[in-house]
């Protein structure tokens, strides 16, 4: 690939000879690439670049890979250098992987499904945060049930009585309807496929004991009990990526590789 | 409350197993605490779940060491003719008609003395018959205007990505004619003119439907009524309720007549009075062809008819078994609780796996505790067997109900419990001779004087 600049606009890469964005038409600032292509091609910011995403599983493009040699590459369903144009739970735009400081990041351009990243072992959890285990994808919160209720006309609500926890992990159905909710009782609840608290007997990805959240008076976290197929968090905000770490956008399973420290395949 | 001698855990004074840790509650921990008022004289105990504010129990069939008993615990085993109607389940609740104009609601006169009604009014829709003689005098507390939720009303728990609250539902509005009922008739008026319209009292030729005057709608029902004021003495009783004490034992008798009986917290009676979990206007009870209805007046709480055997199931209908309070939702019509982003992106979530429905359980007015996904053709709810269990609430059995789908269609089957599945009635319902109903906190027998 040749010398790109980045559009001010959309952020997509256009070759330095081009004077309009292919992504959004914007003019670019052609008349002053003297400190673009400082930022670009010298200094120390070019040491870490040399990544790569390999395709783990994906729509029979596997094992394809995506090096990363621009400052920035967004993956996408419409636009970007990573493009999966038939995977519909990607967003039209959806992730960006670009260098800060030479380090790779991953940061969700304000996609519809999020961009999940495998945890190593354990990862904390805030409330609302969602994570995925097989092909679940579950929430947690922990804010008070609110039990009862008066009505207006000062009748009292006779609901069931309130359950001894507001811990609880809910299922996010594809196609975003509530699943199941499950409340959690005591501090940590176990996820799997079998005798576990909380079980998927038909989730063929899940392992038979496959993660667990724990829960603690600031907030959880979530442990993974070596599960094959991992665990995954949505990220917030933007997250540095390193050799060997794994991650989702839309149904698409990238890993990420380090030239320096895993060679060409 | 009883202390837990294991995890210290306070627990309800009914409850046979400990909340925190499961131990066995035998009741010698149980903290001294005034004693119960008998079942006549309900406190009210505005704050706490009805459950725990039904006093007195006493010995339950089960025998086990229970003191304060929710009534749907103590019905007896009443099992009414297989051949009558269960009840009248017109399907999924029509949307309130935003169109259909509705009459003002009307306030009678307090002074006004007391009018019977016919003994038969044949053809007469029920909503007017107009008379009301209550066997107490009817606390005749000006109603405000009724809110009436119309337009797009939540439904769901859509909304936030959170999907924290469900929305207030149709089963749930506080004061909203939510379940396509008509408004309620104005039951206390009397007009000397037969054809008197009844919002703004003009007369109303023959053959008009609509009044001249103000455009309501003319209620030709109302004309056997008025033709026949004040059958003096002929109060006549034509049904009793019987309340049901925690012990299975039968209390006082509450008389229906032949006109509507309203009841609710506006009731003279310290029975209704008194029971902070019915509306001011709860529910009402009335004949057509010398057939008991019940009512529901957009009640909070609803009224509660024990089902006989099977009965059909449709989204968002509610239900109690013990001390739960449960929402059946039909998967295909739960709304999404994560919105798409309309730029063709699908929602990612995990396989619906040919799941058909969910089964909340309803905590508060705007939430709800555990859900469960139904998947199989059957499910069962118990205390010990089956898919959904309750192990702490004692008044559920072992086995207790199952939830069913057939052909596209879905069922609530009482599988022999002890205490009784309970289906929240949607508008009205027909109520037959031993008919079981929960009605605020207590339990009441429909007893068909015939």
């Amino acid at each position: 690939m040749g010398a790109t600049l980045q559009c001010s606009h959309c952020g997509a890469e256009v070759p330095v000879e081009h004077r309009f964005c292919g992504a959004c038409g914007s003019p670019m600032k052609s008349a002053e690439p003297s400190a673009a292509k400082t930022e670009f091609f010298g200094g120390p910011a070019t040491a870490g670049k040399p990544a790569r995403l390999i395709l783990i599983r994906g729509e029979g493009m596997d094992g394809v890979s995506y090096h990363l040699n621009a400052n920035e590459h967004i993956a996408g369903r419409k636009a970007g250098a990573i493009l999966f144009p038939e995977d519909h739970y990607l967003s039209p735009r959806h992730a960006n992987f670009f260098y800060e400081n030479g380090q790779l990041m991953v940061k969700d351009e304000g996609s519809l499904n999020g961009v999940f990243v495998r945890i190593q072992d354990r990862a904390p959890l805030g409330h609302g945060d969602v994570f995925l285990a097989g092909e679940e994808l579950l929430q947690v919160h922990w804010t008070e049930l609110a039990s009862g209720g008066v009505s207006p006309d000062h009748t009292h609500f006779f609901g069931s009585p309130l359950p001894i926890s507001s811990r609880r992990i809910t299922q996010i159905f594809e196609g975003g309807r509530p699943g199941l909710t499950h409340l959690v009782r005591g501090g940590t609840v176990s996820i799997g496929r079998e005798g576990c608290d909380l079980d998927f007997p038909y989730d063929r990805f899940i392992s038979g004991s496959h993660c667990r959240v724990e829960f603690g008076p600031d907030g959880a976290t979530l442990v993974d009990e070596g599960s094959r197929n991992g665990t995954y968090v949505r990220i917030q905000g933007p997250r540095p990526l390193a050799h060997g770490d794994y991650l989702f956008v839309g149904k698409q399973l990238l890993r990420v590789e380090m030239t320096a420290a895993g060679g060409a395949r | 409350m009883i202390v837990c001698p294991t995890c210290d855990r306070r627990n309800e004074d009914h409850y046979k197993f400990c909340l925190g840790c499961g131990t066995e509650l035998t009741g010698a921990e149980r903290e001294a605490e005034p004693a119960t008022a008998p079942a006549a004289a309900p406190k009210a105990e505005p704050a706490s779940k009805p459950s725990r504010a039904v006093p007195a129990a006493t010995a339950l069939p089960k025998a086990t060491p229970l003191r304060v008993a929710p009534a749907i615990a103590a019905a007896p085993v009443v099992v009414a003719p297989a051949s009558t109607p269960v009840a009248k389940r017109p399907g999924p609740a029509p949307e309130p008609d935003v169109a259909e104009p509705e009459l003002p609601e009307q306030e009678a006169p307090a002074s006004e003395p007391p009018t019977a009604a016919p003994v038969e009014a044949p053809a007469a829709p029920p909503v007017a018959a107009a008379a009301l003689v209550a066997p107490e005098p009817v606390a005749l507390t000006p109603k405000p205007a009724r809110v009436v939720m119309v337009g797009p009303a939540p439904e769901d728990d859509v909304g936030s990505t959170q999907n924290e609250l469900e929305a207030v539902g149709e089963d749930d509005a506080p004061d909203g004619s939510l379940l396509g009922m008509p408004p309620p008739p104005s039951v206390e008026q009397v007009s000397a003119d037969p054809r008197a319209c009844r919002s703004c009292g003009a007369h109303v030729p023959e053959g008009f439907k609509f009044c001249g005057v103000c455009g309501s709608r003319f209620e030709l029902a109302s004309v056997p009524v008025q033709a026949t004021p004040a059958v003096v003495g002929g109060v006549e009783h034509r049904a009793r309720l019987l309340l049901i004490h925690p012990d299975g034992t039968e209390g006082e008798a509450f008389p229906l007549d032949t006109g509507e009986t309203t009841i609710g917290r506006n009731h003279a009676l310290p029975l209704f009075r008194n029971d902070a979990f019915l509306s001011p206007r709860h529910a009402t009870f009335f004949f057509v062809r010398g057939q008991l209805f019940v009512r529901d007046e957009g009640s909070l709480n609803g009224i509660f008819l024990r089902i006989k055997a099977e009965v059909e199931l449709f989204h968002r209908d509610m239900f109690r078994i013990g001390q739960q309070l449960l929402r059946f939702e039909e998967m295909s019509q739960v709304r999404p609780a994560v919105p798409g982003a309309g730029d063709g992106t699908t929602v990612l979530g995990s396989p619906v796996r040919g799941a058909w429905g969910r089964l909340a359980l309803v905590v508060g007015m705007q939430s709800h505790g555990s859900v469960w996904v139904l998947r199989r053709p059957e499910e069962q709810l118990g205390r010990e067997r089956g898919e959904i269990l309750f192990p702490e609430d004692g008044f559920v059995s072992g086995g207790h109900c199952k939830l069913l789908t057939r052909d596209g269609r879905f069922f609530l089957r009482d599988i022999g419990s002890t205490n009784g599945s309970y289906l929240r009635i949607k508008g009205e319902g027909i109520l037959a001779q031993g008919d079981l109903l929960l009605l605020g906190q207590q339990l009441f027998k429909v007893d068909l004087l015939s």
